[in-house]
């Protein structure tokens, strides 16, 4: 069966046996197909009612976001300069810590999902965002909204489980590779956008010969010239502006990416792991409805519980499951969808996973151990 | 080495700043100091009608001058949505206080105007697009002229009168002012002023009322023989509506003096879509043309007329397939939503044409 289906990947169409499936198998949710087609409806009717009222108010939301980042980070880059004065330096590798978290969560994934394009400004668009990560927003597009987000889950297709580094599932294959895993996590935590910036080049893809090795250097020059630009601005033109306080400023700046790293793994990795979560086999989504397809985003996210203040830092990433659902609508609605999402799902008895960051971060740990080891 | 050390700074500050342009800070403290996108700041809104009226706007860094009888494209963000609509400007070139004005007439359900007329106050930030047309006097500034115009069609006629009086320029010109009715004509007392204050300037005005035009006042060689009995010896500009620019353009074409004759069309926007579905798809980039439904998305249309666009899932969630649109209105088939407006971008793969659609593809 495996062997078929990716046959049919690769040539598009033409294999007969599809109908077949469909009738086997069942979807992940339990559901029927008139049953996801109503859940569907219903998922239709929340994204149109926000459409429809969606206005200035969310407007003034990221306009004021961008205008209060950038002043955060234009303060932070300051105290950094009088860094050798520790509250000072605290200070400005807080700030920038958190400009950086809010650039690349709040602003630059929303701003490229095209949460945003209904606004029609060409400043803040999918089309023309570069974020403040060494992972090139074309790429980024790619390797997340076209195949994460359309794949959710999906072993085999979506890229995102496990990253390719790490073993999350016991379906997937264990060698003793996977031993090392909880090291391997460690790195990815702290180097996590240069994780993020391999991670489009698909090295595995290239090594099985489905992917052009000319692509795949374009890639890698891309990211060479816009990480190499990332990093002659935060460790050698920025410090090099202080003169004599150069290595606090550099050792700020090396802060606020590391902390930026950590965190942003962690907030995705609660995303997609947390025990609870359901991952899927290629068979589970053949021929797949809309309402099947909400319904699989459901089944694949959990939510993190939170302040105001840490669900914007989460770039509204700890309403994962809403995220997911509804991935170009704006972020700062998803807490109102939530509950309703929530009814509806317990409506239809699809589990809705919702648990602290605590929990669910607690859990991914000891998931990221267990498979570690065979099984 | 001045301007070596200017480009030096900026591309230092471009790294600085990146991977977000220097402008993205700078207009933190003023956004009129940004210079890549042009912005401008209300200074005055002068009611010119009950339903029209001029809007002084002081221009940031990046404003290059115009010439008389030009118009820009006005950006304001409406309920948080960007439009841009086309306005003339209707004050002289390279005013001392550096400000321009435009001119709008609201019109039924027009969106923009209707804001720029009732809503917009002194100190709001609108975007501008370069001067645009070529709808000027060019070399013909001290020829004999004829004006023509109609409703807010005074407006580019206005910016180059205007020029040509503080220029100190005797005038020798005729303008021919229709309007629905003395009230709503924009300018009419300060075109009798001009007239009075030069001899050889001739301001003769029409109301129509709202209908059609009454045939007494129609635009004929009769009736321009009548009020302008040199017509066909002047150069003449004409702005108004679709009609009296087709009138002009029949009888200066039998009169053998087309090239004498310079219009500007104002486009009425696009209603979004009357219903039709059926028409034909331009596809610019590519040069393909091809039928559509009004119901099989335009990624589908561009495939089977060979082209092969960027996309991804197929299903509007990944926004890898967006592109631009040129004119035309499509439906997104999920919701129902209409897009029409020149430069909004299309998810492709879930939107289908209604009627006739060109796209940047």
């Amino acid at each position: 069966m495996t062997s078929t289906l990716s046959v049919e990947r690769e040539t598009d169409h033409t294999i007969v046996p599809i109908t077949t499936l469909r009738t086997v198998h069942q979807h992940p949710s339990g559901l029927d197909a008139d049953e996801l087609e109503a859940f569907g409806k219903l998922m239709d009717d929340l994204r149109n009612e926000i459409i429809s009222n969606r206005g200035k108010a969310d407007a003034d939301y990221i306009h004021r976001v961008i205008a209060v980042q950038r002043r955060l980070e234009v303060a932070g880059r300051l105290a950094l300069f009088a860094g050798v004065f520790p509250p000072f330096w605290v200070a400005g590798a807080a700030m920038l810590s958190t400009a950086k978290i809010l650039e690349n969560m709040e602003i630059g994934h929303n701003v490229m999902h095209g949460q945003w394009d209904w606004m029609r400004d060409p400043e803040i668009h999918s089309s023309t965002w570069e974020w403040d990560n060494v992972c090139p927003s074309d790429q980024w597009k790619h390797s997340h909204n076209e195949i994460h987000h359309t794949w959710t889950n999906v072993i085999g297709r979506d890229r995102d489980v496990g990253y390719g580094i790490l073993r999350i599932d016991e379906r997937q294959p264990w060698s003793k590779v996977a031993l090392g895993q909880p090291v391997y996590a460690a790195v990815l935590a702290t180097l996590f956008q240069w994780g993020v910036a391999l991670h489009d080049v698909e090295i595995e893809e290239v090594m099985k010969g489905r992917k052009t090795k000319a692509d795949a250097k374009a890639q890698l020059a891309a990211i060479a010239k816009k990480g190499g630009r990332q990093l002659l601005k935060d460790y050698v033109l920025f410090p090099a502006m202080a003169g004599p306080f150069f290595l606090p400023v550099l050792a700020g700046n090396l802060t606020a990416n590391v902390v930026r790293n950590l965190w942003t793994f962690s907030i995705i990795f609660c995303g997609h792991f947390p025990d609870g979560v359901e991952r899927f086999t290629e068979e589970d989504v053949v021929d797949e409805s809309r309402g099947g397809w909400y319904a699989r985003q459901v089944l694949g996210s959990a939510n993190i519980e939170g302040s105001k203040v840490f669900h914007i830092l989460s770039g509204n990433l700890s309403h994962q499951i809403e995220h997911h659902l509804f991935p170009d609508l704006p972020s700062n609605r998803y807490g109102e969808l939530a509950p309703r999402v929530r009814a509806i799902c317990e409506q239809y008895g699809i589990p809705y996973n919702s648990r602290s960051f605590s929990r669910q971060f607690g859990s991914v740990i000891r998931r990221i151990a267990r498979r570690a080891l065979p099984g | 080495m001045f301007t070596n050390v200017l480009e030096r700074t900026a591309r230092f500050g471009a790294t600085l700043s990146s991977p977000l342009p220097v402008d993205a800070f700078v207009r933190l403290v003023d956004p009129l100091w940004s210079s890549t996108v042009c912005r401008a700041r209300v200074t005055r809104i002068m009611r010119e009608t009950p339903d029209a009226a001029s809007i002084v706007l002081r221009p940031g860094r990046g404003w290059e001058s115009h010439q008389a009888g030009q118009w820009i494209a006005v950006g304001v963000d409406i309920d948080g949505v960007r439009h841009r609509r086309p306005y003339s400007l209707t004050s002289v070139p390279e005013r001392a206080d550096g400000c321009i004005t435009i001119t709008v007439q609201a019109v039924p359900d027009g969106v923009v105007s209707n804001f720029l007329v009732h809503q917009l106050q002194v100190g709001d930030i609108v975007h501008l697009d370069p001067p645009n047309g070529d709808f000027t006097l060019g070399l013909h500034s001290s020829s004999p002229l004829l004006f023509i115009t109609g409703g807010s069609g005074v407006t580019p006629v206005m910016g180059m009168l205007r020029t040509l009086d503080a220029a100190n320029i005797a005038l020798d010109a005729v303008h021919l002012h229709y309007a629905a009715s003395p009230d709503q004509a924009i300018f009419a007392d300060e075109l009798r002023r001009l007239a009075v204050r030069h001899s050889g300037f001739g301001f003769k005005f029409g109301a129509t009322g709202t209908g059609p035009i009454p045939p007494e006042l129609a635009l004929t060689t009769r009736r321009l023989d009548a009020l302008c009995p040199d017509w066909s010896a002047r150069e003449t500009w004409i702005c108004g509506p679709a009609p009296l620019l087709a009138a002009a353009e029949a009888i200066w074409e039998s009169a053998g003096i087309s090239d004498q004759l310079h219009s500007e069309r104002f486009q009425p926007s696009l209603t979004a879509t009357d219903g039709t579905k059926a028409g034909i798809v331009q596809f610019l980039d590519s040069g393909v043309e091809t039928p559509g439904d009004g119901i099989r998305p335009l990624l589908e249309l561009a495939e089977e007329a060979g082209l092969s666009p960027k996309h991804g899932c197929r299903m509007g969630i990944c926004h890898t397939c967006v592109v631009r649109l040129n004119s035309g209105s499509v439906l997104d088939l999920r919701d129902g939503r209409i897009q029409s407006d020149e430069g909004d971008f299309v998810q492709i793969c879930v939107s289908a044409p209604c009627g006739d659609v060109s796209l940047e593809l």
